[in-house]
């Protein structure tokens, strides 16, 4: 039976009774989650537990089936993508597809100045622009202020997982969500996106969809565990890692128990 | 400062060449290098080849020759102070507009759309007496005056275009490093992910098409002074394939591309009479464009460096 | 007054056959160049060169052999033949680079046309009819007089597009062309002659640009600009109708060729506007094309 949700503005995402269903096959469903301003939350959760259904329900590439979800007290499981890049979500992308062959610094300032500017945009970039001096902010945030004059064609592939986290931060998002930021990166990679993931701006709520335990334990306070399209638990990364169901579908069954 | 030692050079090579020289190859490259930049510069930063250039430096010379004085009676007379600019803004606004009509296609969506409008234009103006006075065109066409010095006049108009080919590379490099130049190239790599930093594309792309047809536009009217007549010929199959090919020749990969390869087209067009039959001139050209599409896709300039690299590269490993 | 508006009528009865006859013909140009598009995405800009050629072979057969049939055949054969060389020998080189193709078959298109032009010289060529399709025929109902050989073209075009809808709905290779149009490289990794099928795929396109080529020639008039001409209207034509569909050729030659007859007659000077507002229209509405399907 619907029930009509209330929801608290002092929550910055709240999730109730979300469901996303292909044809006669629920990908998730019945799914809370309550993320307060400023938490680390990471949804965790095998290959096929729903995890990227979720995310897109969240992040509004995909309608939700069934519940609601609420950014800040607002209802926003009818608003349209760019309505939630308009009211400070902002996502990253697995599969990034970055502007190759524009530098690190150059592709960050299309992602601060958007379009704004009118005619002026046709003319050259002053050095002491404010944009360009927030998008040299936002290479150093990245950790990729070392090569902000390098062409983006010329990034390892960790770097433009890096990138990919300086552009979703533009223009102080309050939500931040996260799409495997760590698939495929070599080990030596890791530690580096961990440490950046950790040093992100203590305003910003981050959610972050995550395949790889280790990152999404370390750079967390809070966890969501999915299996088989529902929360199976959820708790501080210690009770995750404490947790006897988590152990058996997630740990357990990729050790081969 | 290379670029101004070489525009230094090439400004006094009017003391040295002869007018043949100096009209018939050195202004004749440089007008063609120019209408051709407006078609390089959208291959490289837009990444769509576009067959409509020819249409846009027509706009352009038929605004001139109808605006102007001309000896077939068609059209007012406009001071040059106004019929330029005007002949500008229409090739531009052109430009924009076809941007616009071909703004959701890419590669040879784009190219066949180009296509159809700059054949559509050619059978327009054919058709057409009122504004373009049919296939025959404007003839008489002159340029204007300075202090009693013609336009026309083999220096002047030799200087006029090395300065405005000068300006157009200077348009372009400051344009690509613009906020809307780098709008355009995020276009070209990825216009998906454009969308989703909220950046619509169909603005840089219509800017980067006005861009080009302002460019075309500017070697509109140098060619109307330059050859004194427009007809629907001038915008025709003949003249849009001459423009690509002065662009595959230079190579569609970087902007100044077009130079090189107007030079290497004039000279091939002046003196392919000596070689050949003047009138397989059109299967001489074919064969070169053919054979460049083949052995040197992106262009003698690539080709060149290239070859510098790999000659470098052999003396480095020679030395070492 | 009644023959006033009788004159009305006629005039627009003519002009509607005339445009049906261009429809016909610029469908049966568009199709090969429809059908080539279709499967390996070639912009083949020689495809007017290809029905040029055909319709001055037709045209030298029919003046030595006296065989309209055998014209038809042989400018078609002319055209199969060359459009295979075009494919094998260049354009099949450069698979999957698009703008590489483009720009090769442009070449070829216009060496073709100046040897063409040196061969045949600049003359305008009209091909002899045969003594059933010369003359005209009163059509019944319509009660306007029209020339046999454009009857015929129009019944030669839907016989084309009905065969080439059974090859390519009905037959084993029509099932490979279908297949290619979506995906190409699961062609090849399912071992099929991918490379001989372009080939074959040219050849046909090559055979409808060039019996067309000869049915232009008998039915109006060919020249060094004829190739132009059929080029931009396939160009139009599948723009219009949807790149790769028999029918998206069919509705976008219809539409083209009626617009171009009515903007002829009505609005002289502005012709060939109504080519290009129908064209524009379209990719505003419908990028894709009418029948097209979506780009991916």
């Amino acid at each position: 039976m619907p029930v009509r949700n209330t929801h608290n503005a002092a929550n910055a995402l709240e999730v109730r009774g979300i469901g996303k269903r292909f044809g006669g096959f629920w990908a998730v469903r019945d799914i809370d989650l309550t993320v307060r301003p400023g938490e680390r939350r990471a949804i965790l959760g095998p290959n096929g537990a729903g995890k990227t259904s979720l995310f897109n329900v969240l992040t509004g590439d995909t309608g939700a089936s069934a519940g609601t979800i609420a950014m800040f007290g607002e209802d926003i499981t009818r608003v349209p993508i760019q309505k939630r890049i308009k009211r400070g979500m902002r996502r990253t992308y697995q599969h990034a597809n970055l502007f190759d062959s524009l530098t690190v610094r150059e592709t960050l300032f299309l992602a601060v100045a958007g379009q704004r500017g009118g005619w002026a945009q046709l003319l050259p970039l002053k050095t002491s622009d404010p944009r360009r001096i927030e998008a040299e902010r936002l290479a150093e945030i990245a950790g990729v202020k070392d090569f902000v004059d390098r062409e983006v064609s010329d990034l390892s592939h960790g770097q433009r997982r890096q990138l990919e986290v300086g552009i979703a931060l533009a223009e102080n998002p309050k939500v931040l969500l996260l799409d495997e930021p760590a698939a495929g990166l070599s080990p030596a990679e890791r530690p580096k996106l961990s440490a950046l993931l950790m040093s992100l701006p203590k305003n910003v709520t981050v959610v972050l969809i995550e395949h790889d335990m280790d990152i999404a334990l370390q750079t967390s306070e809070s966890v969501s565990v999915l299996h088989n399209g529902r929360l199976l638990a959820e708790g501080s990364p210690d009770d995750i890692m404490q947790n006897d169901d988590v152990h058996k579908v997630y740990i357990g069954g990729s050790h081969g128990h | 400062m290379r670029p101004a030692g070489y525009l230094l050079f090439l400004a006094l090579l009017p003391l040295v060449l002869n007018d043949f020289w100096l009209t018939l190859v050195a202004t004749r490259a440089l007008i063609l290098g120019i209408i051709a930049l407006s078609l390089t510069f959208l291959a490289t930063y837009l990444g769509v080849v576009s067959f409509a250039q020819a249409t846009l430096a027509g706009v352009a010379g038929y605004t001139i020759a109808y605006f102007g004085p001309n000896t077939v009676g068609v059209g007012f007379e406009l001071p040059f102070l106004v019929s330029i600019p005007l002949a500008l803004i229409l090739s531009t606004i052109t430009g924009g507009a076809i941007g616009l009509i071909a703004r959701q296609s890419r590669g040879i969506y784009a190219i066949m759309i180009t296509l159809a409008i700059g054949v559509a234009f050619f059978y327009f103006t054919r058709q057409n007496y009122a504004l373009f006075n049919g296939w025959t065109g404007f003839s008489g066409i002159r340029a204007p005056e300075i202090a009693g010095v013609s336009l026309r006049d083999p220096a002047a108009l030799y200087l006029l275009s090395l300065g405005t080919a000068a300006l157009a590379m200077v348009l372009v490099a400051g344009f690509v490093r613009s906020p809307m130049g780098l709008s355009v190239q995020a276009v070209r790599d990825a216009p998906g992910r454009l969308l989703a930093l909220g950046i619509p594309v169909t603005t840089p792309i219509v800017t980067a098409f006005a861009f080009s047809g302002f460019l075309a536009g500017s070697g509109g009217i140098l060619n109307i002074w330059y050859q004194e007549r427009i007809s629907s010929f001038s915008v025709g199959l003949g003249p849009i394939i001459d423009i690509l090919i002065v662009s595959v020749i230079g190579g569609l990969r970087h902007p100044s591309g077009a130079f090189v390869g107007a030079v290497v087209f004039v000279l091939l067009d002046t003196f392919a009479v000596d070689l050949i039959d003047r009138e397989r001139f059109n299967t001489l050209i074919g064969a070169v464009l053919l054979l460049i599409v083949i052995v040197a896709p992106n262009g003698l300039q690539q080709l060149a460096k290239d070859g510098f690299g790999r000659l470098r590269q052999s003396n480095s490993n020679a030395t070492e | 007054m009644i023959t006033g508006m009788g004159g009305h009528m006629t005039l627009f009865l003519i002009v509607t056959l005339n445009g049906l006859t261009l429809a016909a013909l610029y469908f049966l140009a568009a199709s090969g160049f429809s059908l080539i598009f279709g499967l390996m995405r070639t912009v083949n800009m020689a495809h007017g060169a290809l029905l040029l050629l055909g319709g001055y072979v037709g045209y030298s057969v029919v003046d030595t052999t006296g065989s309209w049939a055998l014209g038809v055949l042989s400018g078609g054969l002319a055209a199969a033949f060359a459009g295979a060389i075009v494919q094998a020998g260049v354009l099949g080189w450069m698979q999957g680079d698009e703008l590489r193709q483009t720009l090769a078959s442009i070449a070829i298109s216009i060496i073709m046309a100046d040897l063409m032009l040196w061969y045949w010289g600049g003359l305008t060529y009209q091909v002899e009819l045969p003594e059933a399709l010369s003359g005209g025929q009163r059509l019944p109902v319509l009660g306007v007089g029209y020339a046999n050989i454009r009857l015929a073209l129009m019944v030669f075009a839907l016989v084309t597009g009905l065969a080439l809808w059974f090859l390519i709905q009905r037959t084993r290779l029509g099932a490979v062309i279908r297949a290619g149009v979506d995906d190409q490289d699961m062609l090849r990794a399912l071992g099929f002659p991918i490379n001989r099928i372009f080939i074959l795929v040219f050849a046909l396109g090559g055979l409808l640009a060039g019996m067309a080529g000869v049915i232009a020639a008998s039915a109006l008039s060919i020249a060094p600009g004829t190739d132009l001409q059929f080029l931009l209207s396939s160009l139009v034509v599948v723009i219009v109708g949807g790149m790769g569909s028999v029918g998206g050729a069919a509705l976008g030659a219809l539409l083209v060729g009626l617009a171009e007859q009515y903007g002829l007659a009505y609005a002289p000077t502005y012709g060939a506007v109504f080519t290009f507002a129908i064209m524009v229209v379209v990719l505003a509405v419908r990028p894709q094309g009418l029948l097209g399907r979506a780009e991916k």
